[in-house]
């Protein structure tokens, strides 16, 4: 049982990386914009994250309930 | 109305010009995701989004066209000459993009033509550093917010309709909401681009000194760029309409539905504060958005990646045609 992290959480920290590195080249008066650009890209990047950690990848059985290659199948 | 010049005319002329291929060429934007899934036939999509267009300054007013009037080039460094060669420039861009294919962006064409003619003409000291950081900035964060609204939404439009086992009943309420997102969309389009013009004119009505730096922008400005971007829109640009919504990913009504939303209160937020975003840009992102909902594969981001290089040639390419032709202006 080996948790990986999948390409969504990779693909929404790149984007709040991005969204971090405007925060200081932003006018101030637009600053909030790309503070929220950060927290929404870190919410789903935190979300996939946790999804991923709970949803082994490599299981005795695949997510939809097949059999793992080289398992026998079942009974 | 002394200062009326021949000249004066032709460049409104041209600024028009450029409205009408700004709608030929970006306006198409508002109905790809509505083509594409088949709510509407593509003439009764451009007619929706035409009308859309037209209205959009009663309802999100004339701040971006005071933008680009007083925010980009110092105004005393415009003139009649300037502005002309900033057109010129930004218009041969959105051609040579419009042949390729390519959805760049038509406000940043303009954007980069004018101070590539401010340039040629007075130097680097002609460019407004602070409106420059705005516009830049929100280059980046405008697609970012586009996809972020678009996901979110759309995650969690299916997150509650999961249980919904009448999917034909729910799609049809969605190809319904998608009239009123395309319209939305449209209107955040018309408010944003046509303004651009809008503040082009008004930039020449102030350098000629037909009216004062302070002032708002005429009602006869405001209706014959309206006007010219809504025939525009009206004439469709096909390619950019293929490109925008079936090659980047394939779209269902409730997916249109979510990235025109998100397009949408994204233009909506850029408009009340002023600040000229691309639709491009914009749209591009909430589709990749939308796109990304099933699984990120089905992003085809050879195509956004080919977006994006437009992107970022298309300030330095429309500055770069400028200065050259703002160049035999010198000479007189």
């Amino acid at each position: 049982m080996v948790p990986t992290i999948g390409r969504r959480v990779r693909f929404f920290a790149g984007l709040g990386l991005v969204g971090l590195v405007m925060v200081p080249l932003t006018p101030p008066a637009f600053r909030d914009t790309a503070w929220f650009v950060v927290g929404l890209a870190a919410f789903w990047a935190i979300l996939f994250t946790v999804e991923d950690l709970m949803t082994p990848t490599y299981g005795r059985r695949g997510r939809r309930g097949r059999p793992s290659r080289g398992e026998p199948p079942a009974d | 109305m002394q200062n009326v010049t021949p000249g004066l005319v032709a460049v409104i002329a041209i600024a028009l010009a450029f409205d009408f291929f700004n709608g030929f060429h970006d306006a198409a934007n508002s109905i790809a995701t509505i083509v594409s899934t088949r709510v509407l036939t593509p003439v009764l999509a451009v007619l929706w989004a035409a009308f859309f267009n037209f209205i959009a300054w009663l309802v999100l007013g004339t701040k971006v066209a005071a933008t680009i009037a007083n925010d980009v080039v110092d105004p005393n460094y415009l003139t009649l000459a300037v502005i002309f060669a900033g057109l010129i420039g930004a218009i041969a861009w959105d051609i040579i993009t419009w042949r390729l294919g390519l959805p760049t962006s038509s406000s940043h064409a303009l954007i980069g033509g004018m101070a590539g003619a401010a340039v040629a003409a007075a130097g680097w000291q002609a460019l407004l550093s602070a409106g420059f950081r705005k516009i830049a900035v929100f280059i980046v964060l405008s697609p970012i917010i586009g996809l972020l609204l678009s996901f979110t939404l759309l995650t969690g439009v299916l997150w509650i309709f999961h249980r919904f086992h009448r999917v034909d009943r729910l799609n049809r309420g969605f190809r319904v909401g998608q009239l009123f997102s395309a319209a939305a969309f449209s209107l955040g389009h018309g408010s944003n681009d046509a303004q651009k013009t809008m503040g082009v004119i008004l930039a020449l009505l102030i350098a000629e000194g037909i009216v004062p730096p302070s002032s708002g922008v005429p009602l006869w400005v405001v209706l014959s760029a309206q006007t010219a971007i809504a025939v525009g829109t009206a004439f469709g640009g096909w390619r950019i309409v293929h490109t925008m919504g079936s090659r980047i990913t394939r779209l269902q009504p409730v997916q249109g539905m979510a990235a025109e939303t998100a397009g949408a209160a994204t233009l909506f937020f850029t408009a009340a504060n002023g600040i000229p975003v691309s639709t491009t840009h914009t749209i591009t992102g909430a589709i990749v958005g939308v796109g990304s909902v099933q699984r990120l594969s089905a992003v085809r981001w050879g195509v956004a990646g080919q977006v994006v290089w437009a992107w970022a040639l298309t300030i330095p390419g429309a500055f770069a045609v400028a200065w050259l032709i703002y160049l035999p202006f010198k000479l007189f």
